[in-house]
């Protein structure tokens, strides 16, 4: 860039009340200008010194700069009105810019005047209005292209912005960093009209303290001002490059979910939204409820499956009970009691009793109304209590259940009675399947196996070679359901050879806290 | 007819739940019954024919053979006895089938002493009076076995109405032959009047497959005076021949 500088060196000494000429000042300003190649240094617009640098700017030789003793005889005669006006508004404002033209080698070059007051060093002169006039015609191309993209990009990102933020389906804000709305869309205001809170509905305005009126309302002590004034005072103040957080909005009830992201800049700052989730956490808790219905549902469908072995294995006890209350009674009323022998048939009552309470545990387990427990599991132990619980429907349709156990399982986290429920169902089928085949032995194989993964196998197998039966493909889906609880998998194999097994992979580390209900 | 005392009678309890088979036993036994239990069909069977018991309470539901199927097997072979069944499922099915095999009784788990010693002794004393009447039958198969094949057919054609001109002309000889037939038949058989032939013949005929009677620890077989009565009267056996 080539400058040409124009320095107004006149300078009213105020102890003799003169006017002086520094023109010792006009290196001074050129160096604040910064990185000036050349200078003219003039008197208002007389020309004092020229660099010959001008010359290569301009055309016109340094003898004539000087022959012409003024340097607006260069500009052009239309543009020496506002050059005289930009000089002067100079003086008074110490910062203008002004276009005109500088006549070079027979035509005109565009320029641009750029006044800026300047300090100069307290022995000199103390101010002096110094004018850099810049080869112009290209940077004027280009500022006046920069300025127009700029202004468009400007309009079209601000557009863009709003578009953006309108888009938004919850209520969003840029925060800076000292917790000042930026912007925001429209729906952000509604969100804190309702919140009951004047305060924060005034700072959720473009320009108020959104971080000072949440804390002032969390004060309060209500809920879910508390939660969200923790959330974006971490967020602004301790860096928290992102956080959610649910809350129920005290006033309308509403359920709502808070997205705080960290915005990357130098200067910092937040992006809140607040999402409107009361729908979705009802259709939550609806297919919440559902699923609770439906396990409870297959949990009763197990449990009708198994009346019939369950109802067994109470009778039993029952009627042992029964004859050994009567021997007792009997021996007692006779003339010589018989103590000894009644009493061996109380302590036989005592066993009695027990085998009833656990059948009656069993039952009970199976058809209570609960949530699924997480707890270790034994899954020897649990093959082992529902191959026993079949059992009985097993003998009575002439099927042998074959368990294969491995001793070395693992045990790993999740519903014991979920799982005693899905090897029940998955149980009851293959025996059901097993009886119907008259070609091969029925045989029911129930087996453990540790993989090299981790994961824990569980497979039932029965030999019939089609898994057709109509009513059997509810234990399946009772088993499915439950695996899906424990993130395990489920697969069904079927072999013209082996028949049909069922294999469950369950996974001794579950990812993530809890049971999904 | 005097009843058995609860020392004569041997019960035999089948059941594949220990607890029960021990309480079971030791509620009879207390009351003055002889006793053997089992823990499975297979093992009833095994020594079915050593013990000869008088009743039989046996579980219906079991692993291997059930109940049914193990009464089943007893009878085919000629070594059923009066059964009660005990189940503890209590579906019609069941009770169905158990009664279409001829069970004395059949008592739903849980139930009381009382229930059990009712059932029991209904059973013994079915026992008793099929135990007389094999006794009957086996005097009676005695008896047939002396009759000649001739006198056989004639007490068969006598019994079933015709007169003796006409059993003559049946088998080809004259009357006279025929009424000293008739008369050896009436006094082997130990029959006063014709009406009593009758009767004899057809209680006689009342098990036709029944080819060897158990009496008494003894096998009686069945008489050829006592084929040739049924090939004659038309009610010969129908099936393969059973024990009794």
């Amino acid at each position: 860039m080539t400058l040409i500088v124009s320095a107004d060196t006149r300078h009213e000494d105020r102890s003799s009340g003169r006017t002086v000429d520094a023109p010792h000042v006009a290196p001074t300003v050129v160096s604040a200008m910064g990185g000036a190649r050349c200078r003219i240094l003039v008197d208002d617009f007389t020309i004092e010194s020229i660099d010959g640098a001008v010359e290569t700017l301009t055309g016109i030789g340094v003898a004539e700069w000087h022959r012409a003793g003024f340097w607006s005889d260069f500009v052009h005669p239309d543009d020496r009105a506002a050059i005289a006006e930009a000089q002067r508004a100079a003086r008074e404002h110490g910062d203008v810019v002004s276009r005109f033209r500088l006549r070079t080698d027979g035509t005109y070059l565009p320029m641009v005047l750029c006044a800026q007051t300047v300090a100069v060093p307290a022995d000199r002169p103390p101010t002096l209005e110094g004018y850099l006039a810049v080869d112009a015609a290209p940077l004027v191309t280009t500022l006046r292209d920069v300025h127009r993209r700029l202004g468009a990009a400007t309009a079209e990102a601000d557009e863009l912005s709003r578009a953006v933020l309108a888009s938004f389906p919850g209520y969003v804000a840029a925060i800076d960093a000292s917790g000042v709305v930026l912007a925001a869309n429209d729906a952000w205001a509604s969100l804190h009209a309702e919140t009951g809170d004047a305060a924060v509905a005034a700072a959720a305005d473009v320009g108020g303290n959104y971080l000072v009126a949440l804390r002032d309302a969390a004060a309060g002590g209500r809920p879910d001002f508390v939660k969200v004034h923790d959330v974006v005072r971490r967020a602004l103040e301790e860096g928290l490059e992102r956080a959610r957080v649910e809350y129920t909005c005290e006033l309308s009830q509403r359920s709502v979910v808070m997205l705080v992201q960290q915005l990357k800049r130098a200067t910092r700052g937040i992006i809140v939204a607040h999402l409107d989730v009361t729908e979705r956490t009802q259709s939550v808790r609806a297919l919440h409820q559902a699923r609770q219905e439906l396990m409870r549902a297959a949990q009763l469908a197990v449990a009708g499956e198994l009346v019939g072995a369950i109802t067994h294995d109470l009778r039993q006890p029952l009627t042992a009970l029964q004859m050994d209350v009567g021997v007792a009674i009997h021996l007692l009323r006779q003339k010589v009691p018989a103590v000894p022998d009644a009493l061996g048939a109380l302590e036989d009552v005592l066993a009695d009793e027990l085998r009833v309470q656990e059948s009656l545990q069993v039952l009970q387990d199976l058809v209570a109304r609960r949530e699924p427990r997480r707890e270790q599991i034994a899954l020897g132990a649990i093959a082992t209590e529902v191959a026993r619980l079949v059992g009985t429907e097993a003998s009575a349709r002439h099927v042998t259940l074959d368990l294969q156990l491995s001793p070395t399982v693992a045990t790993f986290p999740g519903d014991p009675t979920l799982l005693r429920e899905a090897l029940l169902s998955l149980l009851l089928d293959a025996v059901e399947n097993a009886a119907t085949i008259d070609d091969r032995p029925p045989r029911v194989t129930i087996a453990t196996r540790q993989l090299e993964d981790g994961r824990v196998e569980l497979s039932v197998s029965h030999p019939r070679r089609t898994d057709s039966l109509a009513n059997n493909r509810w234990g399946l889906s009772v088993a499915r359901s439950v695996a899906e609880i424990h993130r395990a998998e489920l697969a069904v194999e079927s072999d013209p050879i082996t028949g049909v097994t069922v294999r469950t992979l369950w996974p001794t580390l579950i990812e993530g806290a809890t049971l999904p209900s | 007819m005097t009843p058995m005392s609860p020392s004569e009678s041997l019960i035999a309890v089948v059941d594949d739940d220990v607890d029960v088979c021990r309480s079971i036993a030791r509620a009879l036994s207390t009351h003055g019954y002889r006793v053997r239990t089992f823990t499975s069909a297979r093992a009833y069977l095994d020594e079915r024919e050593s013990i000869d018991p008088t009743c039989l309470l046996a579980d219906i539901r079991m692993p291997d053979v059930d109940g049914l199927a193990m009464q089943r097997v007893a009878r085919d072979v000629g070594l059923d006895v009066p059964t009660v069944f005990m189940t503890a499922t209590g579906d019609v099915s069941t009770i169905v089938q158990a009664m279409k095999t001829g069970a004395s009784d059949l008592l739903a788990k849980p139930f009381s002493p009382q229930q059990l010693f009712a059932a029991i002794g209904v059973a013994v004393d079915r026992a008793r009076r099929a135990r007389l009447e094999r006794r009957s039958l086996a005097e009676l198969w005695r008896a047939l076995a002396r009759l000649t094949p001739r006198e056989a057919e004639v007490g068969a054609l006598v019994a079933s109405g015709r007169l003796n001109k006409q059993v003559a002309a049946i088998i080809g000889t004259t009357e006279k032959t025929v009424k000293v037939h008739r008369a050896r038949v009436m006094q082997k058989l130990r029959a006063k009047s014709l009406a009593e032939l009758v009767r004899i013949v057809d209680h006689v005929l009342s098990d036709p497959n029944c080819r060897v009677l158990m009496v008494d620890g003894k096998e009686i077989n069945r008489p050829r005076a006592l084929d040739i009565i049924a090939r004659v009267l038309g009610r010969g056996p129908s099936a393969a021949a059973t024990k009794a």
